[in-house]
């Protein structure tokens, strides 16, 4: 333990400050009959014990202060506290030391503020202070900095540390703890957190120099970095973990992480099923089984299974090769539309990268493999390889449900990655794309469940933009495209996928993104990308349904659809046209009734 | 006695042909594959998936046992004896490896005639090296083979299906691709066989096929049997086949137009050859006509019109364009 000369720690009480939370928790959790019974407090590293007066008055406990710091002891006994001199120290017999203290009164509960990071042996002590804890079935009250507070973070990320007298980077700390650890090291010692109160300061004691760019709130970079912090959790803000907690089992558990974190497949593959396309399923299996890279795990996701299905999926799964079966694993999601099992699989994956294989795509032997080949390029990006789509149907035959193609292989999607095409509309289907887990497991990037339709681009927008792409032109994926059944496309009708598509820009409106290197050049020449060629007819065409005339007009499309004049033309079918059929379809949309109707708008408006 | 149309090929007199059905549970089958310089984790991939799949037949009683006997064209053998003695050991009973190096490229028919030489099983299964079953598909393919009248079975191969047409009630195909299918052994050898003296590369299970159906048999695919077989596009999403498929399966089309009784159609295409063939299709058509003048075609099969399917510069119906 390192004196600090240079602080005496004497803070005031307040109710949004470290005291005030520990007595709330305090207060909450002394067990209810040992309030007013002569039952005593133990304060340990009380310092000048601020909390003393008020946790008195208002649980009844004796407050005890113990700590080695003589003046905040003295101001303690001035006060008419009960006081104790001890230094916690390696090899004492710390347990024995605060049952003297104790003598024979019960323990209401104990405190344990802003002193864990100054003790080198703290795991010892925190041991002996659960052990004393157990004899009195008394709650534990612990306080330690957030060294994760975004002021610190941010500035490290630049390579700037300042210790200072006292705060979050006082110079005397010998832990610096995030959230994990402190829950960790509570658990290892034999305490249960229960709840937290952990105070926030949106400013902290590390906010200086005040223009860094990193911590600046007007700074773009700032917003940027913040925007991706306040996502992962909410400790950006935290200046104190509070937290509280009961005696409990002693975890068995390393004491710190584990930087090699035990082996990880390459690959995680999540694939939803409904459990109604047995026979595709069967297909995604057999795939898999003539990957030459078998370095990959499976995560079915039964979603909303009858027991039939789910009797079925599982049958299937267990025709497998045995080296299938010890890499598979089936999940059953019972609630949330299709995209919650997204969410499900993306958190219970192992793998260094996670993709999505529906149980109606298919792909090739070097599926895996050209996935493994680009992380070894650009270890981190999201990861793309060419796909082409193939129309399908069923075909029984002996009463075998079967599927077969209907078409030729297309390439329907181009060959590679191009951000600002796709800040417009996707095109990549999911199979095509692996993941680095640490979008969801690092940075908390989860799939959007509002979304039932286009989640797939929603989510790969955001991780695009703070990871990149690294694509490779290989076709290594078939997109499966139903002449009849239910598919996505089919289950949802063309105003909830622009529902959709509005909301995802809107999203991507919203925050800064970071794009590839060469993006100033395209953006100079911003007729260059999407909107040349024959991207100009596309934008024509998209042009006008996002115009505000177009959205008027839309009961007149209604009306024309209820006197039999079929279904009007959609964004999304234009984005699936070729030059002429956009031609035509440009032209249909301006002779339409509704476009004619709203011409004067246009006129006066520019709408 | 049939007639002789290849190297112990024969169309039999249909009076002469094994009567079906052939399937009776449980069957024995005799899992047939040649290997030219095949690595081995393809092999062990391919057994991993038999495997299974002869373990679940067993189970439920549709299959007695399953042999894989390969068969090695490389000029040096794909399998040392350790390398074999660990596969065996990886893959025990039921499934029972069997290897034959041949010291000699026998090419595709001449190679799959002398595996099925040593086959004792109710059903010979015929497949690629890169072939990985799915578990259930031998099962599929064995079960139109309750019915009399079929002779082959083919199953489904992914990623790449094969685009020639079938019936969509019945399964009823033109012909069974050489990479995956089911023959009786019974029928198998009273066929003759693949007609390897014709046919080294190409269009050989094409014309066994015919030979079944000029038999009396039918065809079927049967898409519930799926198999992955390890095909590839190019990056511009295209199939392009290699220097020797291209070169081979040009000779092959002039041979089976020949041998299946289709004279202008073997016209029309060293025309087409002759005249816009690329170097592969050229040397095809020399080889042809060379073997011509030296009397090295086989016989026409009698009737061999009416069985045979040609349909552009293919041998059925094809649903879209590969």
């Amino acid at each position: 333990m390192i004196v600090n000369t240079a602080s005496g720690y004497d803070h005031a009480f307040g109710p949004h400050n470290v005291y005030g939370h520990a007595l709330t928790l305090v207060s909450k959790h002394v067990p209810a009959d040992v309030a007013g019974a002569g039952a005593i407090h133990l304060d340990l590293g009380c310092g000048f014990g601020r909390i003393g007066e008020p946790l008195a008055a208002q649980t009844g406990l004796t407050y005890v202060a113990v700590d080695g710091n003589g003046r905040g002891l003295a101001s303690l006994r001035e006060r008419g506290f009960e006081t104790h001199e001890y230094v916690f120290s390696a090899g004492a017999d710390t347990l024995g030391d605060l049952r003297r203290i104790v003598g024979d009164r019960r323990v209401g509960s104990i405190t344990l503020l802003d002193t864990l990071e100054h003790l080198a042996e703290g795991d010892e002590v925190l041991q002996a202070i659960a052990d004393l804890a157990r004899d009195h079935g008394a709650p534990v009250i612990v306080s330690v900095p957030n060294n994760t507070h975004r002021d610190v973070g941010r500035k490290l990320a630049f390579g700037r540390w300042d210790y200072t007298s006292e705060g979050l980077l006082d110079h005397t700390h010998v832990r610096l703890f995030d959230e994990r650890l402190i829950d960790r090291v509570l658990r290892r010692a034999g305490l249960r957190p229960v709840e937290s109160k952990h105070t926030l300061r949106e400013i902290s004691d590390q906010h200086f120099p005040a223009t860094h760019p990193a911590i600046a709130s007007g700074s773009l970079l700032a917003q940027f970095l913040g925007g991706l912090r306040s996502q992962v959790d909410e400790n950006g803000e935290v200046m104190q973990f509070v937290v509280a907690s009961v005696p409990g089992p002693r975890l068995d558990a390393p004491r710190f992480s584990d930087h090699g974190e035990g082996r990880r497949p390459f690959l995680s593959i999540v694939t939803r099923t409904q459990g109604k396309r047995i026979q595709s399923l069967r297909e995604v299996f057999c795939c898999l089984a003539g990957q030459s890279c078998d370095d990959f795990e499976i995560l079915v996701i039964g979603h909303k299974l009858t027991d039939d299905h789910r009797a079925a999926v599982h049958a299937v799964m267990e025709e497998n090769p045995q080296f299938l079966r010890d890499r598979s694993k089936l999940l059953l999601v019972d609630v949330g539309n299709r995209t919650r099992p997204l969410n499900v699989g993306f958190k219970e994956a192992r793998g260094d990268y996670i993709v999505i294989l529906d149980d109606d795509d298919f792909v090739f032997g070097h599926w895996v493999e050209t996935f493994r080949q680009l992380a070894s390029q650009r270890p981190g990006s999201i990861l793309r390889a060419a796909n082409v789509r193939q129309n399908a149907a069923m075909a029984e035959i002996e009463g075998r449900p079967g599927l077969r193609a209907t078409g030729s292989m297309l390439r329907f999607y181009p060959s590679r990655f191009d951000t600002f095409k796709h800040l417009h509309e996707n095109h990549t289907p999911g199979l095509s794309l692996a993941f680095p887990r640490g979008l969801f497991h690092d940075l908390n990037i989860t799939f959007d469940e509002t979304l039932d339709t286009a989640e797939d681009w929603d989510y790969l927008m955001r991780g695009a933009l703070i990871v990149g792409v690294a694509d490779s032109p290989a076709v290594t994926n078939v997109y499966r495209w139903w002449e009849k059944g239910e598919s996505s496309r089919s289950m949802h009708d063309e105003e909830v996928w622009t529902a959709n598509r509005e909301r995802i820009l809107a999203k991507l409106d919203g925050m800064p993104i970071l794009l590839p290197p060469g993006s100033a050049a395209r953006l100079r020449s911003a007729n260059n990308f999407h909107v040349a060629g024959p991207g100009l007819r596309l934008k024509r065409a998209l042009d006008i349904f996002e115009s505000t005339s177009w959205k008027v007009a839309a009961p007149v499309r209604v009306l024309a659809r209820l006197i039999g004049r079929g279904q009007p033309l959609t964004a999304r079918q234009c984005v699936e046209m070729n030059d002429a059929e956009l031609e035509a379809a440009i032209a249909a949309l301006e002779g339409s009734a509704s476009w004619r109707l709203t011409e004067p708008l246009r006129r006066f408006k520019g709408g | 006695m049939g007639l002789n149309v290849g190297s112990g090929a024969t169309i039999v007199p249909k009076e002469s042909v094994p009567k079906g059905p052939f399937f009776i549970r449980p069957a024995s089958i005799h899992a047939q594959t040649v290997l030219y310089n095949t690595p081995v984790v393809d092999l062990r991939r391919a057994l991993a998936s038999l495997w299974r799949t002869t373990e679940l037949m067993i189970a439920d009683g549709v299959c007695s046992g399953l042999t894989v006997r390969y068969g090695d064209s490389s000029s040096s053998p794909c399998l040392s004896p350790e390398t074999l003695d660990a596969l065996r050991r990886e893959f025990p009973a039921p499934l029972v490896i069997e290897y034959d190096f041949f010291n000699a490229n026998l090419g595709s028919a001449g190679g799959q005639n002398r595996l099925a030489a040593a086959a004792s099983a109710d059903f010979i299964f015929i497949l690629n090296p890169d072939v990985v079953v799915s578990p259930r598909a031998i099962e599929f393919l064995l079960e139109p083979f309750k019915r009399p009248d079929v002779g082959m079975t083919e199953a489904k191969q992914l990623p790449i299906e094969h685009p020639k047409d079938f019936d969509l009630s019945t399964g009823d195909t033109v012909w069974t691709s050489g990479a995956c299918s089911m023959v009786p052994r019974a029928l198998f050898h009273a066929v003759g066989g693949y007609d390897a003296k014709t046919f080294f590369l190409y269009c050989d299970d094409v014309d066994l096929a015919w030979r079944v159906r000029h038999a009396g048999f039918r065809l079927i695919h049967q898409p519930a049997a799926v198999v992955f077989h390890d095909k590839r596009l190019d990056d511009d999403g295209g199939w392009r086949p290699g220097a020797a498929e291209r070169y081979y399966s040009a000779e092959a089309a002039l041979l089976l137009a020949h041998k299946w009784s289709r004279p202008d159609i073997v016209k029309r295409i060293l025309r087409v050859y002759d005249a816009h063939g690329d170097e592969h299709e050229r040397k095809a058509a020399e080889e042809y006509r060379r073997r011509a003048a030296a009397g090295g075609l086989p016989t026409p099969v009698p009737g061999g019109k009416q069985t045979s399917r040609f349909v552009g510069d293919a041998y059925a119906k094809h649903r879209y364009v590969v």
